[in-house]
């Protein structure tokens, strides 16, 4: 056998390797296989079983891998689905403060006579929808109003 | 008479005529002449001799089982190295999976550690059987798949082709992986060849 480059630049290497002591089976070997031949031992103690190949290492980090991409391509896809509303055309949620607000004046609109008291003492009446003016007269415009009532009762008396 | 004339047959006639007349005498001769090469290269691979010796028995009984499945086409050294490769490799990632999850195993009596070797010491080092143990120490140390065509480069003596063959591998993988496990063999045993 010729060294190549290899070969001679591992030189010590291999002259190392080839003076190893060479190891021998033991005595007993032979009557041992054939003992176990003839009495059909035959229990393939090294034959790999089906749980022991998915647990090799290698196997598990590549199952481990396929699962977390499995589920992280499901999560983008579901991501990406029609079915889910796009967020950016979503109204923002109300507010609990705010949507309480609007309940308190749809329960005031559906009162049907409220009363809210003014600065110059008038009132304003909704009556089922109808806005009236309540106002308070003094003594001087009641006898205004009474006048003016006995001049128009006077005007219908003259003219009938 | 007859025994020795099978004793000067070839393998591939040994195992020919195992598979035509079942004579087992020529699977005898075929069992002694590789117990001791597949004894020696998978204990190199594996560093425990009692296992090896039950790897080498499993071989031979897949041999003796399996006779028929031989095709004349390959050499018989190419075959049989191939099963004991097999098995020999299955084993070693038996035990690497059963250290990766075994806690239990962690202390264990039988367990192997590298611990500081004071006599391992280039200056200690003056018998053959302590170098001997430390390169089988620093052998084990290779990675696994260059460890195997070293053994069959350069202790098993076999060519780049027939390794190709029985490791099923591109001859130039098999270079190559051969002077990777070479180079990292160097740099653990740098303190000994240097003597």
């Amino acid at each position: 056998m010729i060294p190549n480059d290899d070969e001679v630049r591992y030189k010590n290497i291999i002259n190392l390797l080839k003076q190893m002591p060479k190891v021998s089976a033991p005595p007993n070997f032979e009557s041992d296989l054939m003992r176990r031949i003839n009495i059909g031992n035959f229990n393939d103690t090294y034959k790999i079983k089906w749980w022991d190949r998915f647990l090799f290492p290698t196997r598990i980090i590549a199952a481990t891998t396929l699962a977390i991409s499995i589920v992280a391509v499901f999560y983008v896809l579901n991501d990406n689905s029609v079915d889910k509303e796009n967020p950016f055309l979503l109204k923002p949620p109300i507010r609990k403060s705010v949507l309480q607000s609007q309940n308190k004046q749809l329960h005031l609109s559906k009162t049907p006579e409220y009363a809210e008291a003014s600065i110059n003492g008038s009132f304003k009446i909704n009556k089922e929808g109808l806005n009236f003016l309540h106002i308070r007269l003094n003594e001087a415009e009641k006898a205004k109003i009474t006048r003016l009532k006995e001049q128009i009762r006077a005007y219908f008396n003259e003219n009938r | 008479m007859i025994e020795k004339k099978l004793g000067d047959l070839t393998d591939e006639e040994l195992i020919l005529e195992f598979q035509q007349n079942n004579t087992v005498k020529a699977y005898e001769i075929l069992v002694q002449r590789y117990k001791n090469p597949l004894i020696n290269y998978i204990y190199r691979f594996l560093g425990d001799y009692e296992a090896c010796a039950d790897i080498v028995q499993e071989t031979m009984i897949k041999v003796y089982r399996n006779k028929d499945s031989y095709k004349s086409i390959a050499k018989f050294s190419t075959w049989i190295y191939t099963i004991a490769g097999n098995l020999a490799r299955t084993e070693y990632q038996r035990r690497k999976r059963r250290n990766i999850f075994s806690i239990s195993s962690y202390g264990d009596e039988n367990e192997n550690f590298d611990i500081p070797d004071e006599s391992a010491r280039p200056d200690v080092i003056t018998d053959s059987g302590i170098k001997d143990e430390i390169i089988q120490k620093a052998l084990l140390k290779v990675s696994d798949s260059y460890r195997e065509m070293v053994i069959l480069r350069d202790i098993q003596e076999m060519s780049y082709e027939e390794i190709a063959e029985v490791t099923g591998i591109a001859v130039g993988t098999v270079k190559s992986r051969i002077n990777r496990g070479r180079n990292q063999l160097q740099k653990l045993l740098k303190d000994i060849y240097k003597e």
